[in-house]
């Protein structure tokens, strides 16, 4: 069927010990958007994983995740020419924005995923934009991964190892002042991006986010994912996973 | 694959094949067609609908087990009058029968539903999920027999449609709501609705209470069926754990006309496809049709027929 998929491995590659990267044959229709995702039957597992399409080319996907627990383990024990089960493209996507206006990227830890591949897009749209990534501490730092290009990149962690010793929400904050945004895209951990809607509304900022809920089918059938917006609640897996961070009652 | 082999009566409910959808697990009927093929599936199921739209409960409510999944999702819909409006007329372009799902917060809402839906063209069946309390006993329906026989009776009074009541694993003994279905005139039965369970929460040190479904599930679901089979003479739906086409075949064993696949149709959409060609295989190696294969290692029923 168009959206289950059965899609082999063409490389993979493990960084830092506990960051997975892999390529997956481009069998997806339609193409994919950023923001989209694949849900993926990892063996480990009861029901399958969500994770962020981190790029795609007409031959091939790719996906970075991090090993947190049963499921992102088995996945990562996947060898090059084995077969994943799929299900994707899922959700929607990140709104192409007006190319006049100062766009920033914001990506917490695996947040980044979603947003390489919205960082590609844009540069093959020629358009400008900023990255602010910041991570844990120099062990989750995925820095070398940012796509090549002129835009600027600004990067923290949280303890200071590597890049400035702020929160990506604090030196995104820190930095409005010289480095205008009139609209950020971010995905991240649920709490920085609470504070970073935060931040957004005080300035007036527009801002999309995307959400990482537990999900059981991700095709919006089951109600599982829910979150609970101004227009009550909606499944993160097929209304999302970006909103608008202003439709999200944050808690 | 020469489906006509499988198609199979239920009383006057005619399926092109054995393999329905649960409802839950199909949203409202159309929206699975990009991952599993419907061609598979002997009718289309919506998930339970009230009255009025639903809310639904706050999340988290999905939680995972080994073997299996808990969900609290308290019946978020759309509501009954709505799905009339914008969701009923893409199920009739499916061509097949039209099951919808029909509860609420008491037996009232669940009659409301069904007189307003018994008026719409398209619709083949109705499912009584009685997973609801019944505010003057504060028993659940399902739980309780003499609320099943009421609710039931009175369904019948308000529509010719085929009543399949959708039975709760959650009591000492699920023959007694079952034969109470039967006497007040269901058509067919659905067994079973989730196991009662409780998950414990190790981040946040809370606990969680749900339903439980998936292939934990089977072997109780497996026995309620095979018990109602001995003490009803209506067709029995089996529902429970279904992961595999062996385990499908296992449930038409114990009696089951037809089989429900809830958590599995999601896990592995080809689970449809599946079962079918391997019940054509089964049909074909052993000689025989699938009618004389429900209940077929049933022991039990099989002497009270013989003697
Ligand atoms: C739309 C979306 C896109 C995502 N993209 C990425 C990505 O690109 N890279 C990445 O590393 N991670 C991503 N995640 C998070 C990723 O899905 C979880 O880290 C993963 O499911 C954990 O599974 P596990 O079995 O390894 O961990 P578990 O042992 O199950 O638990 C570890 C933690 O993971 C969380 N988790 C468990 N199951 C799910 C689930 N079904 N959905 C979401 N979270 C879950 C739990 O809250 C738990 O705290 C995404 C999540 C969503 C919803
Ligand atoms: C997420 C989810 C939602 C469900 N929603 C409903 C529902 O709305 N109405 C209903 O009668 N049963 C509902 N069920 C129960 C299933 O229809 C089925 O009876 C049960 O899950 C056991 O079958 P399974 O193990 O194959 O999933 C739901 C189950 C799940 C997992
Ligand atoms: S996971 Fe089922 S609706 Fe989102």
């Amino acid at each position: 069927m168009k959206k289950h998929k059965i899609m082999q491995v063409l490389s993979k590659k493990i960084y830092k010990e506990k960051f997975v990267e892999l390529f997956l044959e481009n069998d997806l229709t339609p193409f994919p958007r950023p923001g989209q995702f694949l849900h993926i039957l990892t063996g480990g597992a009861f029901i399958r994983r969500p994770l962020s399409i981190a790029g795609c080319t007409e031959n091939s996907v790719r996906i970075l995740f991090e090993i947190k627990g049963k499921g992102t383990k088995k996945l990562s024990e996947i060898s090059k020419g084995q077969y994943l089960d799929i299900v994707g493209p899922v959700g929607n996507n990140f709104p192409l924005p007006d190319r006049k206006k100062e766009i920033s990227l914001v990506a917490g830890g695996m947040g980044l995923a979603p947003l390489l591949f919205l960082a590609s897009q844009l540069i093959s749209e020629k358009m400008n934009f900023k990255f602010f990534y910041g991570a844990r501490d120099k062990g989750h730092l995925l820095d070398f991964l940012l796509p090549k290009g002129d835009y600027k990149k600004f990067i923290s962690t949280d303890d200071g190892s590597d890049g400035e010793k702020l929160t990506v929400v604090e030196m995104f904050e820190r930095k409005l002042n010289n480095e205008k945004t009139d609209i950020v895209f971010a995905a991240g951990p649920y709490q920085m991006l609470k504070a970073l809607s935060e931040i957004c509304r005080n300035n007036n900022i527009e801002a999309y986010v995307s959400l990482e809920n537990i999900m059981f089918c991700g095709l919006g059938v089951c109600q599982g994912c829910v979150t609970e917006t101004i227009n009550g609640y909606k499944r993160v897996c097929r209304d999302g996973p970006v909103f608008d961070h202003r439709e999200i009652k944050w808690t | 694959m020469d489906l006509k082999q499988l198609k199979i009566k239920l009383g006057k409910l005619v399926l092109d094949t054995p393999v329905l959808p649960a409802s839950g697990t199909f949203g409202y009927g159309d929206e699975l067609q990009d991952v599993t093929d419907y061609k598979f599936l002997g009718a289309i199921i919506t998930k339970t609908l009230t009255w009025e739209q639903t809310q639904g409960n706050p999340p988290p409510r999905i939680w995972e087990f080994e073997n299996g999944l808990m969900n609290s999702i308290g019946l978020q819909n759309i509501g009954v009058r709505c799905f009339a409006s914008e969701k009923l007329s893409c199920l009739k372009k499916l061509k097949k029968p039209i099951i919808v799902s029909v509860g609420g917060k008491s037996p009232e809402d669940i009659l409301k539903c069904i007189e307003f839906l018994d008026r719409k063209n398209g619709i083949s069946a109705f499912e009584l999920n009685l997973s609801c309390p019944n505010i003057k006993t504060s028993k659940i329906i399902s739980e309780d027999p003499r609320s099943t026989f009421n609710i039931i009776k009175k369904a019948k009074k308000i529509t010719d449609k085929i009543i399949i009541a959708k039975l709760s694993p959650n009591v000492r003994d699920i023959c007694e709501t079952g034969i109470a279905a039967e006497e007040a005139g269901a058509d067919i039965l659905c067994a079973v609705n989730t196991y009662k369970g409780l998950y414990y929460d190790w981040n946040n040190k809370k606990m969680y209470t749900g339903g439980v479904s998936g292939s934990m599930i089977f072997p109780m679901a497996l026995r309620a069926v095979y018990e109602l089979y001995q003490k009803v003479s209506i067709p029995i739906i089996g529902v429970g754990g279904i992961s595999s086409e062996k385990r499908a075949l296992e449930m038409i064993f114990a009696g089951a006309s037809a089989i429900g696949l809830g958590t599995f149709l999601i896990i592995n959409p080809e689970l449809p496809m599946k079962i079918c060609k391997f019940l054509i295989d089964y049909l074909k190696t052993n000689h025989t049709n699938l009618q004389s294969i429900i209940g077929l290692y049933n022991e039990k029923r099989q002497k009270e027929t013989d003697c």
